[in-house]
C-alpha cells in the first residue's frame, strides 16, 4: 500500500489542475478498492451487503486521512473513487460484450460475465458515452451524475463532496437525467 | 459552449418541474414567450425526464461485486515460480484457490494453488512458514493430498502449491451416491488413517471438515489443508489477535478446546473427527444451536451435551449444509436409521466429540478401531457418559479450578480404580482382600459425597477459583480425621493424597502438616521399609525441594530410594512411580553437588525403561536429557551433546509427547549453544520452542522460557537485534504473570542485555534491576538465579563503564556461584569472564589473576 503521504500529495496537485496526478491516483485507489472488495467478500460470504459507499469510505480512510489532511483532500478523493468505478463498470460492460460476441476476453470469466444483466450493461454504455458529452455541456451535472450512479453516493454525500447545496444536487441530478436519458434515446419522447 | 442558454434552458426545465403539473403550459407559455426554440428544447427534456430511468445506480452493488471478483481473475495468467495461473476454483476464509499448471515441463502438471490471504510479517514468520512448510511436503499418504511447493508473491502473500484433486467434499459425496451406514464408516475409516498418519509425523490438521475432505472418481477420500491454519500462527494459534483473517468461517467443526483459543491437539483433531462422522451418519450437527448465529453455536460447543445422533436424525433439516433430507437417508428410512445408529454408533460419535480432549479416544486409531469392532460385531469400548457426568459437569463450572481439581479427582479414581483392581486379584490373601475391599467401599462413598458436596455448594464463577479447592481439601481433610479413624489404611491414602495436592496448589505448609500425619500413620500401619512409606517419603523430599530445603530433600531420599529400591521387583509395584522416584532422588543430588549421586542414580532410572508401560515411554528417554544437562553443567559438553541428541531424535521417532520432545530440543540448543554452534541452536530452540506454544498455548510460561533460550542463543551469536525481538516476545508473555516469578526474571536478562549491546543502556538498567527485585521476593540470596541476575546487571554497568559499581555485584555472584557449583562450572566460567572484562576495562589487570585462572579447559 503506498504512504497515505503520497495519495493526499497526488490529489493536491490533481486539484491544482494537473491531470497526470490523476493517471497515477487512479490505479492506487483501484488496487485499494478492489483489497478492500474482496476483504469484504470474506467477512460477507453468502450474503452480498457490499457498499461502494462503504468501500470507498474504508479506503479513504486507509489511504488519505491523516491529521493534515482538510475537506477539499476528502472531497477529490470521493470524486476519484466514482471514477474508478465508473471505469471498472463501462469496462466490465464492455468485456461482456466482446464475450457475448465470442471475441474471447480471457480476463473474464464466466460468472463474472453474469454479474451485469444485458440491459444493465448496454446501460451503462451508453450512460457513459452520453456522460462524456454532457460534461462538455455541464461539467457539475455531469459530475453529479458520476458520483450518483457510478459512485452510488447519495445526495447528501454528492452535496459534501461537490461544496454545493443538496438542493443544487437534486436539481443538478433531475435535468441530467432528463438530458442523458434524451441523448441515449432521442426518440423515447416521440415513443409516448 | 452556449453557457447563458444552457442556464436558461436549465432554470426553466427546472420551475416548470417544480410547479404544479396543471399549471405547467401556463408557466411556459409565459418564460418561453417569443422563443420557441427554447420551449422545444424545455418540453423535450420535461418529456424525457417522464421517461424516467438512472434511479438504480449499478454503482453499489454491482460495482462492487465486480471489484471484488476483479481480485481473482487479476491473478489469472500470472506466474508464480514455475506455476502459472490457470483460474480460480475456489475461496474460503484461508485464501483463494486456483488451479494452475507448472509451466515450465514437457508435460503440462496440473496443481493446486492456494493464495493465503494473510501476508507474512517478520523475517522470523516467513522461516518458520518455510520450515512448517517442508514438514508438510513430507506427508506422504494415500488419503492425504501431497503439498509440492510454496513461496511468497510479488505482494508478500504466502502460497502453496497442492495436487490437484477432483472430487466432492466426503458429505456431498456420501448423500449423493445414498451410501449406507457401512459404506460410510469405511470410506470415514480411510479419513482416520490419514489423520492418524499425520499425528505420528508431529502434524495436526486443526480444521477438517466436509470441504477438506475430498472424495474422487475412485471413491478414495483424501484430505488436504493439513496444519495449514497453524502455517502462519506466530504461536501457532489461529486465535491470535492478529489472524484474524484465518478465522474459522464456521466453528461447526472446532473443538471446545479451539473455541477457547486453548492449545489444539492431536484430540482436537479427534473432536472434529467426530463431528464429521456425526455429519456422514445422522446428516445433522452435533447441537441443537440457532443455525444463523455463529455465538450460540460457539456457546452450545463448549456448554450443551450433543444430542445422540440417533435422536438427531428426528430433528428437520435446518442448518446450511444440513443433508438428510427423506431422500438422502443412508437407510432408508428413518426408523430404520435409528435402530441401525442407536447404541454403538451413538457411543462411538459421542466418546469423540466429548468436552474434554482427554475423555475422547486418543488418537485417530483408536476411533477407527472402535468402528472396525462395532464392523465386525465385537463389543466397542466406547461407553455412555454416565458414572463420571457430575464429576465432568463440576469441572466444567469451575474451568478456573480445573487443573487443581482434576488432580484431587485423577488422584482419588485412579486410586480407587487400582484398589478395586487389587481387591479382585489378591484371591489367596484373603484378609488383605477384605481390607481393601471395605477400603474401596469407603474411599467411594467418600469420593461421592466430595463430589456431592462441590456440586451443592453453588460456587459462583465469580469466586476467587483457589477458594473452591481450597474449601473442598479442607472439607476433605477434616473429615478424613473424624469419619475415617477407624479405617487407617484409607486415613493414610487420603492424607498423603491431599497433602500431595496442596503441594500442587503450593500450599506447602498445609501440604507439610497432611504428608506428616500420612508418614507417621503409614509407618505405625506399615513399619519404615514399606513401599507406602517410601512414597510419602518421596512426596517430603520433593516438599522440601520445592521449598528449597535441598538438605532436608536430600535426607528423605537418602532414605526413599533403598525402600524403592528393595521393592523394584514387586510384581505390583508402579515403574513410572519407580522412575519418577529416581529421577526427583537424582535433581536433589544435583542441587546440593552430588553430581556423581545424581548421574547414578538417573543411570538407574535408565536400566527400568523397559519396563514402562507403553504410555509412559518418554519417563525412559527423558533421564537422558537430565543427564545431558548434567554433563553440560560439569563442562562435559561432548557427552551432554550425545545423550541429548539421542534423547531428542528417539522422542522425535516415539512422537507422542511432544512436551518433552521440545523440551530436549532446548536442552540440546542450549548444549550447541555452549559449544558455539549457535545457528543450530537457534534452529533447535525455535522448534522446541513452537512445541511448547503447541502443547501449551502460545503464552505458557514454558513458551517464555523458550524464547529466553533463544534470545540467548542469539546474543552469543552477537545478532542482538533478533535476541531483543525474541526477548521482546518473551517479555509478552510473562508480564502477564505474577511479579514475583522467576520466569520473568529470566525474561528481563535476556532483555536487558541485549538492549545494552544496542545502545539502550538506561532501558538494559532498568530491565536488570527489576529482574533482581522480582526474583528477590521469593529466591534465597545465595542460589544460582540471584548470581546469574547479579552477573548480568554488573555486566551492564561494565558496559557503561561504571566499574565501581559493578565490582561488587560481580564478585558477589561470581562467589555465590562458586560455593554452589562444580569448579569446572560453565556458568563459574562466565562469572569468572565478567570480572575479568570488568578489571581490564578497569584498567586493573593485576586484579584478574585469580578469575583468568577460570578460564575454560578441555575436558
Amino acid at each position: 500500500m503506498s504512504p497515505p503521504g503520497e495519495i493526499t500529495g497526488l490529489l493536491a496537485d490533481w486539484s491544482r489542475g494537473n491531470e497526470t496526478a490523476l493517471d497515477r491516483l487512479l490505479p492506487l485507489v483501484y488496487d485499494e478498492l478492489c483489497r478492500l472488495a474482496s476483504a469484504y467478500m470474506r467477512k460477507e460470504r453468502s450474503d452480498h451487503t457490499l457498499q461502494t459507499t462503504a468501500l470507498v469510505h474504508e479506503a479513504y480512510l486507509r489511504l488519505v486521512d491523516s491529521p493534515n489532511s482538510n475537506y477539499e483532500t476528502r472531497t477529490h478523493f470521493f470524486a476519484v473513487a466514482a471514477q474508478v468505478m465508473r471505469h471498472v463498470l463501462v469496462d466490465h460492460a464492455r468485456a461482456r460484450k466482446r464475450a457475448k460476441r465470442g471475441a474471447g476476453a480471457p480476463a473474464v470469466t464466466l460468472s463474472d460475465v453474469a454479474l451485469l444483466s444485458d440491459d444493465r450493461a448496454e446501460e451503462v454504455l451508453a450512460v457513459n458515452s452520453a456522460l462524456e458529452k454532457l460534461s462538455e455541456v455541464d461539467q457539475r451535472k455531469a459530475r453529479v451524475f458520476e458520483l450518483r450512479y457510478f459512485g452510488g453516493m447519495s445526495v447528501e454525500e454528492t452535496a459534501t463532496a461537490l461544496e454545493v447545496s443538496p438542493v443544487t444536487v437534486a436539481r443538478d441530478w433531475r435535468m441530467a437525467k432528463a438530458w442523458l436519458r434524451r441523448a441515449i434515446e432521442p426518440d423515447s419522447q416521440h415513443a409516448n | 459552449m452556449q453557457t447563458e442558454r444552457w442556464k436558461k434552458i436549465d432554470e426553466v426545465f427546472q420551475s416548470a418541474l417544480d410547479c404544479n403539473p396543471t399549471a405547467r403550459a401556463a408557466f411556459l407559455n409565459s418564460s418561453c414567450a417569443g422563443d420557441s426554440e427554447l420551449r422545444k428544447e424545455v418540453e423535450s427534456l420535461l418529456a424525457s425526464y417522464e421517461v424516467g430511468g438512472f434511479t438504480n445506480s449499478p454503482g453499489p452493488k454491482e460495482g462492487a461485486i465486480i471489484l471484488e471478483r476483479r481480485t481473482g481473475p487479476l491473478m489469472a495468467g500470472r506466474e508464480l515460480g514455475p506455476y502459472r495461473i490457470v483460474r480460480e476454483i475456489g475461496r474460503g476464509g484461508m485464501g483463494v484457490v486456483y488451479l494452475a499448471t507448472r509451466a515450465d515441463q514437457a508435460f503440462e502438471r496440473l496443481v493446486a494453488v492456494k493464495v493465503l490471504a494473510c501476508g507474512l510479517e517478520g523475517e522470523d514468520t516467513v522461516k518458520r512458514f518455510r520450515s512448517e512448510r517442508q514438514i508438510l511436503a513430507s506427508l506422504d499418504h494415500p488419503n492425504i493430498a501431497r503439498l509440492y511447493d510454496g513461496g511468497t508473491t510479488e505482494e508478500g502473500l504466502p502460497y502453496l502449491v497442492m495436487e490437484y484433486i477432483e472430487g466432492e467434499p466426503i458429505d456431498q459425496y456420501c448423500a449423493a451416491r445414498k451410501l449406507n451406514v457401512s459404506d460410510r464408516l469405511r470410506l470415514f475409516q480411510s479419513v482416520c488413517a490419514a489423520v492418524s498418519y499425520a499425528h505420528w509425523n508431529l502434524v495436526v490438521h486443526r480444521d477438517i471438515k466436509p470441504t477438506n475432505v475430498l472424495v474422487t472418481k475412485e471413491g478414495v477420500p483424501r484430505l488436504f489443508d493439513f496444519g495449514i491454519a497453524k502455517l502462519l500462527g506466530p504461536g501457532g494459534d489461529p486465535r491470535d489477535g492478529t489472524m484474524t483473517a484465518l478465522h474459522p468461517l464456521t466453528p461447526e467443526y472446532a473443538s471446545p478446546e479451539q473455541i477457547r483459543g486453548e492449545p489444539v491437539t492431536t484430540a482436537s483433531d479427534v473432536y472434529s473427527l467426530g463431528v464429521l462422522l456425526y455429519r456422514l451418519l445422522a446428516g445433522r450437527r452435533p447441537y441443537r444451536a440457532e443455525a444463523a448465529s455463529a455465538g450460540a453455536l460457539e456457546h452450545a460447543i463448549c456448554e450443551e451435551e450433543p444430542e445422540k445422533p440417533s435422536i438427531a436424525v428426528l430433528r428437520p433439516v435446518e442448518a446450511i449444509g444440513e443433508t438428510g433430507g427423506p431422500r438422502e437417508v443412508p437407510e432408508g428410512s428413518v426408523d430404520k436409521l435409528r435402530h441401525r445408529l442407536a447404541g454403538d454408533l451413538d457411543n462411538i460419535v459421542l466418546m469423540s466429540i466429548r468436552k474434554e480432549s482427554r475423555r475422547r479416544y486418543t488418537s485417530a486409531d483408536q476411533l477407527s478401531d472402535d468402528i472396525s469392532r462395532h464392523l465386525n460385531h465385537v463389543p466397542v469400548t466406547a461407553r455412555p457418559d454416565t458414572r463420571s457426568y457430575r464429576l465432568n459437569k463440576f469441572i466444567r463450572r469451575n474451568r478456573n479450578a480445573v487443573i487443581a481439581a482434576a488432580i484431587v479427582f485423577v488422584t482419588l479414581v485412579v486410586g480407587l480404580a487400582i484398589t478395586l483392581r487389587q481387591a479382585h486379584v489378591a484371591g489367596q490373601q484373603r484378609d488383605r482382600a477384605r481390607l481393601e475391599h471395605a477400603k474401596a467401599v469407603r474411599m467411594n462413598a467418600f469420593l461421592k459425597e466430595m463430589v456431592g458436596y462441590s456440586g451443592a455448594s453453588g460456587i459462583s464463577p465469580t469466586h476467587k477459583h483457589d477458594a473452591t479447592v481450597e474449601d473442598m481439601l479442607d472439607d476433605a481433610a477434616a473429615r478424613v480425621e473424624k469419619e475415617l479413624s477407624d479405617q487407617p489404611e484409607v486415613r493414610a491414602e487420603m492424607l498423603a493424597t491431599i497433602g500431595t495436592t496442596y503441594e500442587g496448589l503450593a500450599k506447602y505448609d498445609l501440604a507439610s502438616r497432611y504428608l506428616g500425619k500420612a508418614y507417621d500413620l503409614n509407618v505405625k500401619l506399615y513399619g519404615l521399609d514399606a513401599l507406602q512409606t517410601g512414597g510419602v517419603m518421596w512426596q517430603l523430599g520433593n516438599l522440601c525441594y520445592l521449598t528449597g530445603d535441598y538438605s532436608g530433600a536430600a535426607a528423605w531420599f537418602q532414605k526413599a530410594v533403598p525402600i524403592y529400591r528393595k521393592h523394584a521387583n514387586d510384581p505390583d509395584i508402579e515403574v513410572r512411580s519407580l522412575v519418577g522416584m529416581l529421577s526427583d532422588a537424582a535433581f536433589v543430588n544435583r542441587a546440593v553437588g552430588n553430581l556423581d549421586e545424581a548421574e547414578a542414580l538417573w543411570r538407574e532410572a535408565l536400566t527400568y525403561g523397559p519396563r514402562l508401560p507403553a504410555e509412559n515411554h518418554a519417563q525412559a528417554i527423558t533421564p537422558k536429557t537430565f543427564l545431558a544437562q548434567l554433563y553440560l553443567g560439569r563442562g562435559d559438553v561432548q557427552r551432554a551433546d550425545a545423550l541429548a541428541s539421542e534423547a531428542s531424535s528417539e522422542l522425535r521417532t516415539w512422537g507422542r509427547d511432544r512436551f518433552s520432545l521440545g523440551q530436549s530440543l532446548i536442552d540440546l540448543g542450549n548444549i550447541r549453544r555452549a559449544e558455539g554452534r549457535y545457528s543450530e541452536a537457534q534452529l533447535l530452540i525455535q522448534e522446541g520452542t513452537d512445541l511448547y506454544a503447541q502443547v501449551q498455548g502460545a503464552n505458557h510460561p514454558n513458551v517464555a522460557f523458550g524464547l529466553t533460550s533463544l534470545a540467548w542463543a542469539y546474543y552469543d551469536d552477537g545478532k542482538y537485534d533478533l535476541a531483543e525481538e525474541a526477548a521482546r516476545r518473551a517479555q509478552k508473555i510473562v508480564d502477564n504473570l505474577p511479579s514475583g516469578s522467576h520466569y520473568r526474571a529470566g525474561v528481563y536478562g535476556a532483555l536487558g542485555l541485549s538492549l545494552n549491546k544496542t545502545g539502550r543502556s538506561k532501558e538494559a538498567e532498568r530491565l536488570l534491576r527489576e529482574a533482581l527485585t522480582s526474583l528477590q521476593q521469593n529466591t534465597p540470596r545465595q542460589s544460582y538465579p540471584i548470581a546469574f541476575a547479579l552477573g548480568n546487571l554488573g555486566e551492564c554497568l561494565t558496559d557503561q563503564k561504571r566499574y565501581a559499581e559493578a565490582e561488587p555485584l560481580l564478585i558477589e555472584s561470581y562467589e555465590t556461584i562458586k560455593s554452589i557449583h562444580v569448579p569446572q562450572s560453565p556458568m563459574l566460567r562466565e562469572a569468572a569472564q565478567r570480572l575479568v572484562n570488568l578489571y581490564r576495562g578497569w584498567d586493573k589487570p593485576e586484579k584478574t589473576g585469580i578469575y583468568a585462572a577460570q578460564q575454560p579447559r578441555p575436558n
